[in-house]
Protein backbone atom coordinates (compact mmCIF):
# COMPACT_ATOMS: atom_id res chain seq x y z
CA UNK A 1 0.00 0.00 0.00
CA UNK A 2 1.46 3.33 -0.98
CA UNK A 3 0.78 6.12 1.35
CA UNK A 4 2.53 9.69 1.35
CA UNK A 5 2.41 10.09 4.88
CA UNK A 6 3.70 7.52 8.01
CA UNK A 7 0.30 6.27 9.12
CA UNK A 8 -0.79 2.75 8.07
CA UNK A 9 -3.93 2.83 6.45
CA UNK A 10 -6.21 -0.15 7.39
CA UNK A 11 -7.78 -2.10 4.28
CA UNK A 12 -10.97 -1.21 6.04
CA UNK A 13 -10.31 2.59 5.22
CA UNK A 14 -8.30 2.07 1.97
CA UNK A 15 -11.72 0.25 0.72
CA UNK A 16 -13.73 3.51 2.24
CA UNK A 17 -11.17 5.85 0.32
CA UNK A 18 -11.71 4.30 -2.77
CA UNK A 19 -15.75 4.10 -2.17
CA UNK A 20 -15.66 7.65 -1.98
CA UNK A 21 -12.84 8.16 -4.81
CA UNK A 22 -15.84 6.34 -7.43
CA UNK A 23 -18.42 8.58 -5.72
CA UNK A 24 -16.41 11.37 -6.81
CA UNK A 25 -15.50 10.62 -10.22
CA UNK A 26 -19.09 9.82 -10.40
CA UNK A 27 -20.26 13.17 -9.25
CA UNK A 28 -17.87 15.25 -11.39
CA UNK A 29 -18.99 13.24 -14.65
CA UNK A 30 -22.99 14.26 -13.79
CA UNK A 31 -21.32 17.98 -13.15
CA UNK A 32 -18.87 17.45 -16.59
CA UNK A 33 -22.31 16.69 -18.27
CA UNK A 34 -24.28 19.82 -17.38
CA UNK A 35 -21.00 22.26 -17.38
CA UNK A 36 -22.60 23.71 -20.66
CA UNK A 37 -26.33 23.17 -20.22
CA UNK A 38 -27.43 25.51 -17.20
CA UNK A 39 -30.26 27.59 -17.41
CA UNK A 40 -27.64 30.75 -17.19
CA UNK A 41 -24.03 31.12 -17.89
CA UNK A 42 -22.99 31.29 -14.41
CA UNK A 43 -24.97 28.11 -13.46
CA UNK A 44 -22.68 26.21 -16.02
CA UNK A 45 -19.69 27.99 -15.10
CA UNK A 46 -20.03 26.98 -11.79
CA UNK A 47 -20.67 23.47 -12.49
CA UNK A 48 -17.69 23.85 -14.91
CA UNK A 49 -15.74 24.77 -11.49
CA UNK A 50 -17.53 22.03 -9.58
CA UNK A 51 -16.79 19.06 -12.26
CA UNK A 52 -12.94 20.74 -11.92
CA UNK A 53 -13.35 20.16 -7.77
CA UNK A 54 -14.43 17.01 -7.60
CA UNK A 55 -11.68 15.34 -10.35
CA UNK A 56 -9.40 17.06 -8.91
CA UNK A 57 -10.47 15.46 -4.96
CA UNK A 58 -10.94 12.41 -6.55
CA UNK A 59 -7.33 12.43 -7.57
CA UNK A 60 -6.05 13.45 -4.10
CA UNK A 61 -7.90 10.75 -2.47
CA UNK A 62 -7.03 8.20 -4.99
CA UNK A 63 -2.49 9.10 -4.11
CA UNK A 64 -3.56 7.17 -1.00
CA UNK A 65 -4.33 4.12 -2.60
CA UNK A 66 -2.59 1.73 -5.17
CA UNK A 67 -4.10 -0.06 -8.15
CA UNK A 68 -5.02 -2.47 -5.80
CA UNK A 69 -6.68 -0.26 -3.39
CA UNK A 70 -8.51 1.27 -5.80
CA UNK A 71 -10.86 -1.55 -5.17
CA UNK A 72 -14.02 -0.17 -3.59
CA UNK A 73 -15.69 -1.65 -0.77
CA UNK A 74 -19.11 -0.47 -1.89
CA UNK A 75 -20.65 0.27 -4.88
CA UNK A 76 -22.63 3.08 -5.56
CA UNK A 77 -26.48 3.69 -5.67
CA UNK A 78 -28.40 2.93 -9.10
CA UNK A 79 -30.04 6.48 -8.69
CA UNK A 80 -26.51 8.44 -8.86
CA UNK A 81 -25.50 6.42 -11.63
CA UNK A 82 -28.13 7.31 -14.16
CA UNK A 83 -27.22 10.70 -16.11
CA UNK A 84 -29.23 13.31 -14.41
CA UNK A 85 -32.11 14.06 -16.97
CA UNK A 86 -32.70 17.77 -15.90
CA UNK A 87 -31.53 20.65 -13.67
CA UNK A 88 -34.04 19.89 -11.12
CA UNK A 89 -31.81 16.44 -11.27
CA UNK A 90 -28.70 17.55 -11.20
CA UNK A 91 -29.66 19.86 -8.39
CA UNK A 92 -30.74 16.90 -6.08
CA UNK A 93 -27.54 15.29 -6.66
CA UNK A 94 -25.49 18.33 -5.53
CA UNK A 95 -27.67 19.02 -2.56
CA UNK A 96 -27.54 15.27 -1.37
CA UNK A 97 -25.59 12.86 -2.89
CA UNK A 98 -22.85 15.27 -2.87
CA UNK A 99 -23.22 16.28 0.60
CA UNK A 100 -23.40 12.75 1.55
CA UNK A 101 -19.78 11.87 0.08
CA UNK A 102 -18.44 14.88 2.09
CA UNK A 103 -20.12 13.94 5.20
CA UNK A 104 -18.30 10.32 5.10
CA UNK A 105 -15.41 11.60 4.02
CA UNK A 106 -15.51 14.05 7.33
CA UNK A 107 -16.32 11.50 9.32
CA UNK A 108 -13.68 9.23 7.79
CA UNK A 109 -10.86 12.17 8.19
CA UNK A 110 -12.12 12.75 11.54
CA UNK A 111 -10.57 9.33 12.53
CA UNK A 112 -7.51 9.06 10.02
CA UNK A 113 -4.82 11.86 10.55
CA UNK A 114 -3.44 11.36 7.45
CA UNK A 115 -6.49 11.53 5.89
CA UNK A 116 -7.07 14.73 7.59
CA UNK A 117 -3.82 16.04 6.30
CA UNK A 118 -5.26 15.80 2.60
CA UNK A 119 -8.73 16.44 2.97
CA UNK A 120 -8.87 19.95 4.58
CA UNK A 121 -8.76 21.94 1.21
CA UNK A 122 -11.44 19.22 0.15
CA UNK A 123 -14.02 20.31 2.44
CA UNK A 124 -13.35 24.06 2.25
CA UNK A 125 -14.13 23.69 -1.57
CA UNK A 126 -16.90 21.51 -0.96
CA UNK A 127 -18.41 24.04 1.73
CA UNK A 128 -19.19 25.98 -1.76
CA UNK A 129 -20.83 23.36 -3.49
CA UNK A 130 -23.05 22.39 -0.69
CA UNK A 131 -24.02 26.23 -0.85
CA UNK A 132 -24.25 26.35 -4.74
CA UNK A 133 -26.90 23.29 -4.10
CA UNK A 134 -28.08 24.79 -0.80
CA UNK A 135 -29.00 27.98 -2.92
CA UNK A 136 -30.42 26.22 -6.04
CA UNK A 137 -32.51 23.88 -3.92
CA UNK A 138 -34.19 27.10 -1.84
CA UNK A 139 -34.45 28.84 -5.41
CA UNK A 140 -36.34 25.57 -7.48
CA UNK A 141 -38.63 25.04 -3.97
CA UNK A 142 -40.18 28.68 -4.40
CA UNK A 143 -41.62 28.03 -7.47
CA UNK A 144 -44.88 26.27 -7.22
CA UNK A 145 -44.87 24.55 -10.64
CA UNK A 146 -41.19 22.85 -10.11
CA UNK A 147 -41.79 21.95 -6.27
CA UNK A 148 -43.61 18.49 -6.12
CA UNK A 149 -41.02 17.27 -8.90
CA UNK A 150 -38.16 18.80 -6.78
CA UNK A 151 -39.34 16.74 -4.21
CA UNK A 152 -39.99 13.74 -5.87
CA UNK A 153 -36.44 13.87 -6.89
CA UNK A 154 -35.33 14.16 -3.41
CA UNK A 155 -36.90 11.23 -1.93
CA UNK A 156 -36.03 8.84 -4.91
CA UNK A 157 -32.62 9.65 -3.93
CA UNK A 158 -32.96 10.00 -0.09
CA UNK A 159 -33.49 6.42 0.92
CA UNK A 160 -30.72 4.85 -1.29
CA UNK A 161 -28.25 7.53 0.08
CA UNK A 162 -28.77 7.44 3.49
CA UNK A 163 -28.81 3.08 3.18
CA UNK A 164 -25.33 3.92 1.04
CA UNK A 165 -24.23 5.98 4.16
CA UNK A 166 -25.17 3.29 6.63
CA UNK A 167 -23.07 1.07 5.09
CA UNK A 168 -20.14 3.50 4.93
CA UNK A 169 -20.27 4.32 8.56
CA UNK A 170 -20.30 -0.10 9.32
CA UNK A 171 -17.03 0.53 6.43
CA UNK A 172 -15.75 3.18 9.16
CA UNK A 173 -16.45 1.21 12.27
CA UNK A 174 -14.55 -2.02 10.89
CA UNK A 175 -11.64 0.39 10.47
CA UNK A 176 -11.85 2.10 13.67
CA UNK A 177 -13.55 0.13 15.99
CA UNK A 178 -13.31 3.18 18.95
CA UNK A 179 -15.48 4.71 16.38
CA UNK A 180 -18.51 2.58 16.89
CA UNK A 181 -20.31 4.38 19.82
CA UNK A 182 -19.54 7.50 17.92
CA UNK A 183 -21.92 10.05 15.65
CA UNK A 184 -22.52 8.88 12.39
CA UNK A 185 -21.98 10.21 8.88
CA UNK A 186 -25.87 8.84 8.01
CA UNK A 187 -27.31 10.50 11.10
CA UNK A 188 -25.43 13.77 10.65
CA UNK A 189 -26.46 13.84 6.88
CA UNK A 190 -29.88 13.11 7.23
CA UNK A 191 -30.54 16.28 9.87
CA UNK A 192 -28.64 18.35 7.13
CA UNK A 193 -31.33 17.77 4.24
CA UNK A 194 -34.12 17.32 6.91
CA UNK A 195 -32.46 21.25 7.54
CA UNK A 196 -32.53 21.93 4.38
CA UNK A 197 -36.07 20.89 3.48
CA UNK A 198 -37.48 22.71 6.12
CA UNK A 199 -36.27 25.45 4.95
CA UNK A 200 -37.70 25.20 1.43
CA UNK A 201 -40.40 27.77 1.06
CA UNK A 202 -44.01 26.74 0.14
CA UNK A 203 -43.95 27.73 -4.02
CA UNK A 204 -46.48 30.95 -5.28
CA UNK A 205 -44.93 32.21 -7.73
CA UNK A 206 -44.79 31.56 -11.31
CA UNK A 207 -42.35 29.27 -12.79
CA UNK A 208 -38.91 30.63 -14.32
CA UNK A 209 -39.36 29.07 -18.08
CA UNK A 210 -35.89 29.39 -18.38
CA UNK A 211 -35.35 26.82 -15.79
CA UNK A 212 -35.56 23.36 -17.36
CA UNK A 213 -33.59 23.37 -20.57
CA UNK A 214 -32.85 20.63 -22.33
CA UNK A 215 -35.13 17.49 -21.80
CA UNK A 216 -36.15 18.95 -18.71
CA UNK A 217 -39.87 19.23 -19.56
CA UNK B 1 -41.89 37.87 -8.73
CA UNK B 2 -39.93 34.59 -7.37
CA UNK B 3 -36.10 34.65 -6.70
CA UNK B 4 -35.95 32.30 -9.58
CA UNK B 5 -36.98 34.58 -11.99
CA UNK B 6 -35.45 37.91 -10.99
CA UNK B 7 -31.70 37.76 -11.52
CA UNK B 8 -29.61 40.92 -10.91
CA UNK B 9 -26.37 42.43 -11.94
CA UNK B 10 -24.23 42.08 -9.04
CA UNK B 11 -20.15 43.55 -9.71
CA UNK B 12 -17.26 42.36 -8.78
CA UNK B 13 -14.46 43.97 -6.94
CA UNK B 14 -11.03 42.81 -6.22
CA UNK B 15 -7.82 43.68 -4.41
CA UNK B 16 -4.97 41.81 -5.36
CA UNK B 17 -3.14 42.53 -2.41
CA UNK B 18 -4.81 43.71 1.32
CA UNK B 19 -3.26 47.00 0.70
CA UNK B 20 -4.44 47.47 -2.84
CA UNK B 21 -7.67 49.80 -3.59
CA UNK B 22 -10.39 48.03 -4.51
CA UNK B 23 -10.75 47.58 -8.40
CA UNK B 24 -14.16 46.75 -10.62
CA UNK B 25 -13.15 43.21 -12.75
CA UNK B 26 -16.58 42.44 -14.24
CA UNK B 27 -20.14 41.36 -12.99
CA UNK B 28 -22.16 38.70 -12.53
CA UNK B 29 -26.01 37.67 -13.04
CA UNK B 30 -27.79 35.90 -9.76
CA UNK B 31 -30.66 36.10 -8.01
CA UNK B 32 -29.59 36.16 -4.77
CA UNK B 33 -26.10 37.88 -3.54
CA UNK B 34 -24.75 33.97 -2.06
CA UNK B 35 -25.15 32.63 -5.59
CA UNK B 36 -23.51 36.04 -6.82
CA UNK B 37 -21.04 35.32 -4.24
CA UNK B 38 -20.38 32.01 -5.41
CA UNK B 39 -20.57 32.81 -9.23
CA UNK B 40 -17.98 35.87 -9.02
CA UNK B 41 -15.50 33.63 -6.99
CA UNK B 42 -15.72 30.53 -9.88
CA UNK B 43 -15.98 33.12 -12.97
CA UNK B 44 -13.34 34.97 -11.43
CA UNK B 45 -10.57 33.01 -10.53
CA UNK B 46 -7.24 33.76 -12.52
CA UNK B 47 -5.68 34.96 -9.87
CA UNK B 48 -6.00 34.10 -5.80
CA UNK B 49 -7.80 38.04 -4.34
CA UNK B 50 -6.71 38.94 -1.15
CA UNK B 51 -10.47 40.29 -1.07
CA UNK B 52 -13.31 39.57 -3.19
CA UNK B 53 -16.65 41.12 -3.26
CA UNK B 54 -20.09 41.24 -5.04
CA UNK B 55 -22.28 44.98 -4.98
CA UNK B 56 -25.66 44.82 -6.43
CA UNK B 57 -25.40 47.14 -9.17
CA UNK B 58 -28.78 48.95 -8.23
CA UNK B 59 -27.45 49.77 -4.88
CA UNK B 60 -24.57 52.09 -6.48
CA UNK B 61 -25.24 55.51 -7.12
CA UNK B 62 -23.39 57.48 -10.58
CA UNK B 63 -21.66 60.93 -9.24
CA UNK B 64 -22.27 62.86 -12.69
CA UNK B 65 -20.53 66.48 -13.08
CA UNK B 66 -21.74 69.44 -14.91
CA UNK B 67 -20.32 72.89 -15.36
CA UNK B 68 -22.67 75.69 -14.98
CA UNK B 69 -21.93 78.17 -17.54
CA UNK B 70 -23.40 80.66 -15.87
CA UNK B 71 -21.05 80.79 -12.82
CA UNK B 72 -18.79 78.58 -14.37
CA UNK B 73 -17.94 76.01 -11.60
CA UNK B 74 -18.09 72.93 -11.24
CA UNK B 75 -21.11 71.48 -9.69
CA UNK B 76 -21.20 67.68 -8.75
CA UNK B 77 -24.61 65.96 -9.19
CA UNK B 78 -25.47 62.41 -7.33
CA UNK B 79 -27.75 60.72 -8.91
Amino acid sequence: MSTASDEELTPAVVRLVATLVAAKRRLARHYLEWCVRGPVLEASTAVSAMAQEEYGQARVLAGLLDEEGLQTGLSLPAPVLQPAPCWISLICLAALFDTAVTEALAAAARYSPSLARRVAKILQEESFHQLFAQQWLQLLGQEAALRPRLLQQVEQLRTPLLSWLEQLDQLLSKAVPARANCSRAAAAWQQGVTDWLRQLAPGDAAPGSHILPEGGS
Amino acid sequence: MSDLAHSEIYQVLVRRKPDDELRLIGSVHAPTRELAMLYATWTYDEETWAELQVVRRESSRAAAFAIDPQAGAEKGVVS
